[in-house]
């Protein structure tokens, strides 16, 4: 049995990507074929997943497969490696079942598509890609995987090629995402001259004790910047909204609730297995800094949307710097925050696309302003949109509640007070942007040419019912989802030298038997947690809040209608292009907004569509973050 | 001598990042990301032929004292240089298509006026 589950890792790549090629040749005609096929395929590796779910994270082994049976030689690695350790497998986990949530639900949005079966070879080919991309052990099939998600995330995000937004929002995507490709493959040759290997173990047994020479402290800057593309960290994020807003919600839901998780992955693979130095300062500082820097840009842009799927899309971006922090914390607690945040984020960011989807699916439209009072046509996709909402905002008895409450603590137990002051005025934006969003879509008036609105279709409730359940019970039950996934993969993260020995086979690093004993003592300390505190808290942010906004209502009562930030916009969009401008907007929000347009608009302003800007940005960032390293280091 | 594979490699891949960043037309932003590309395939088959101890990864220690008076090519850079090249192949005809689906839609192919979607 076990030399037969051996063969499980690369199964599970193997059959979407082999199923895409058969779906791909199939007729136009057999799109019910294509649609089973596709959810059998994807189902099928999910369930292979599943199954090697039992050795490595309960038993904690790392499976380690090497393709041809090409094993190592004295400790050199020859042939190409899979390496399976709790982090892998947790991130495989999540992007298949993202993927099989995601190919379930996008058949009803096909529909209205001219030739829609040529969304299910993408969207296997993009499932295929990212569970190689988090499983493999190898730099080099890690660059080749991500290549292969991004041309297909790209062709998704081009899918419904009559409308030009998904086309201009395709041809961003694969230009930055060549910029962010170009460094991570100029990274990898780079280690790859000095140390004449391409496995990560056997880079990483070369940089025990911090010895680092400035070629590959440059080859770090080289694929950080470069996989932050993939993760959309800010300002590597100019895509994203865009993708996110053109492509149909069910590969949006795979962006972010998938795509932008493997990028993380990428990133604490690099820092914390590649390079061992999660525990050097200034690296947690950088790391700290950028999840910051993401976490607020993030949802004061959402603040400012009009299209419910691009403020999503910026949601998310904060949420991923929630994660980043939290592993930037580095802590034990900090790890184990960012661990269960990336549970809560697929589970309600995947679940607040779906709802996204429904609701476009039944009005052809995502435009803030054009909605409203569909929550009595809809009832249960409502509630599932709050679900999502309250979770995504931790508030209890959601999941998110959990994860945040780690974080806040664990950035007080490390020092760092104003990161979690931040995240917790973040998260106090986060609910206050979907509150918006909630009353605008599913409150207030209902128009006219909805009438005939009904409630979503099977296709999509079951999956949003099944998400809705998952986040619930997430919340209910912490516990057993810290025993089987949190703790083993934050014992993966901190103990990332048994990686390295396993796939050689040789000792360099002991397992650090002292953080295996704090990571099984933590589980007292997180059930110990008083939500009282917490409430007491938030709401004394929400008030503070809230009296903000009143004297701001007060000295701002006799603006006219066209504010600054919207003004702007109408310049910048062209002059027949008014979709952006909200004349339905309630009282608060738009107080809120020309009051943060005054001051903050020049972050709306630097998102000036234009690809060039957005490359630049990219290349920013390297610049910035090697001249970092190579002073730090 | 292998200071100007080098050097002309990263120039190639700097022109090509530069291409990318400044020209406002589609076409041209493609041909910078060929030309980046580019650089880094010369890079790494510059960087696969090293005169002075080039051992592969599959040659180990007898061996190499064996083939140390008899210096040959590492292999592995010239088949990453091949996949590189592919997948290069792969995103230039993706992005030209989606140009030639951008002038179908907004009749221009000038970056500045394809900006519909910002904010």
């Amino acid at each position: 049995m076990m030399e037969f589950a051996s063969h499980f890792p690369i199964l599970s790549v193997i059959i979407p990507l082999a199923m895409a090629l058969i779906t791909a040749i199939l007729g136009r005609k057999l799109v019910w074929v294509k649609y089973i096929l596709s959810i059998l395929a994807s189902a099928a590796s999910f369930i292979l997943i599943v199954m090697i779910f039992k050795p490595v994270m309960m038993d904690g082994n790392i499976m380690v497969y090497w393709l041809g049976n090409w094993k190592p030689v004295e400790g050199q690695a020859i042939g190409i490696g899979l390496g399976i350790d709790q982090l892998s497998l947790f991130l495989a986990l999540i992007a298949a079942f993202v993927s099989l949530m995601s190919i379930i639900c996008s058949k009803r949005y096909l529909a209205h598509e001219e030739d829609g079966g040529k969304y299910y070879p993408l969207a296997l080919l993009m499932t295929g890609g990212m569970i190689g991309f988090v499983l493999s052990g190898d730099l080099f099939n890690m660059y080749v995987m991500m290549e292969i998600t991004v041309i297909s995330a790209v062709s998704l995000t081009a899918f419904k090629s009559y409308k030009r937004e998904s086309i201009e929002a395709g041809f961003k995507y694969i230009v930055i995402s060549s910029v962010g490709s170009a460094f991570v493959l100029l990274g990898t040759i780079f280690l790859y001259s000095k140390f004449h290997t391409l496995n990560i173990a056997q880079i990483a047994a070369s940089f025990t004790g911090h010895n680092f020479d400035p070629l590959s402290i440059l080859a770090l800057a080289f694929l950080l910047s470069g996989y932050a593309v993939l993760a959309f960290l800010i300002p590597s994020h100019g895509w994203a909204p865009d993708a996110h807003a053109a492509a149909p919600s069910s590969s949006g839901m795979m962006f972010s609730g998938a795509l932008a998780l493997t990028g993380v992955y990428a990133l604490v693979r690099i820092l914390g297995t590649l390079y061992q130095s999660m525990d050097l300062s200034s690296i947690q500082n950088l790391i700290i800094f950028w999840g910051v820097i993401t976490m607020i840009i993030g949802v004061i842009m959402a603040m400012v949307q009009y299209d419910l799927r691009k403020m999503l899309a910026f949601l998310s971006i904060s949420q991923i710097g929630f994660i980043i922090t939290g592993f930037g914390l580095s802590t034990l607690l900090g790890i184990t925050g960012g661990v269960h945040q990336m549970v809560n984020h697929f589970i309600s960011i995947s679940l607040l696309f779906i709802c996204t989807g429904a609701v476009y699916f039944r009005t052809r439209t995502t435009r803030l302003n054009e909605l409203g009072g569909l929550g009595k046509k809809m009832p249960y996709t409502a509630a599932l949109f709050i679900a999502g909402m309250l979770s995504i905002s931790g508030i209890p008895p959601f999941n998110g509640f959990i994860s945040r409450w780690i974080l806040y603590k664990a950035g007080f137990d490390a020092g760092f007070w104003y990161v979690a002051v931040i995240a917790l005025l973040c998260t106090v934006l986060t609910l206050a942007v979907l509150i918006k969003a909630m009353h605008s879509v599913f409150f207030g008036v209902q128009h006219e040419k909805y009438k005939g609105v009904k409630e979503a279709p099977i296709s999509m409730s079951i999956p949003a019912g099944i998400l809705g359940l998952l986040s619930l019970a997430g919340g209910l039950f912490p516990e057993p989802v810290y025993d089987f996934i949190i703790k083993p993969v934050t014992s993966a993260v901190l103990n990332s030298g048994r990686f390295i020995d396993s796939i050689l086979g040789t000792e360099y690093f002991k397992a650090d038997a002292v953080r295996e004993i704090a990571v099984q003592k933590l589980t007292n300390e997180i059930s110990g947690y008083n939500p009282l505190n917490f409430l007491i808290v938030f709401g004394v942010l929400l008030l503070g809040m809230g009296i903000f906004v009143f004297l701001l209502y007060r000295s701002k009562n006799n603006i006219s209608v066209g504010t600054a930030a919207q003004t702007t916009a109408q310049i910048a969009a062209g002059s027949d292009d008014m979709e952006y401008t909200d004349e339905s907007d309630t009282g608060l929000f738009k107080v809120l907004k020309s009051g943060l347009g005054k001051y903050l608009g020049f972050m709306g302003r630097t998102h000036s569509g234009l690809v060039n800007d957005y490359s630049l940005w990219v290349v920013g960032t390297l610049a910035v973050v090697s001249i970092y390293l190579l002073l730090v280091l | 001598m292998m200071i100007v594979n080098y050097t002309g490699s990263i120039l190639i891949f700097i022109l090509g990042l530069y291409m990318i960043l400044v020209k406002k037309d589609m076409v041209k932003i493609i041909m910078g990301i060929f030309i980046m590309d580019s650089g880094i395939n010369l890079f790494f088959v510059s960087m696969g032929f090293r005169l002075e101890s080039n051992v592969s990864p599959a040659v180990f220690q007898n061996t190499a004292q064996e083939l140390s008076h008899n210096p040959f090519v590492d292999p592995i850079p010239q088949a990453l240089a091949l996949v590189s090249i592919l997948i290069c192949a792969c995103v230039v005809a993706l992005a030209l298509s989606l140009v030639i689906k951008v002038y179908e839609h907004y009749g221009t192919i000038n970056t500045d006026e394809v900006r519909r979607l910002n904010r």
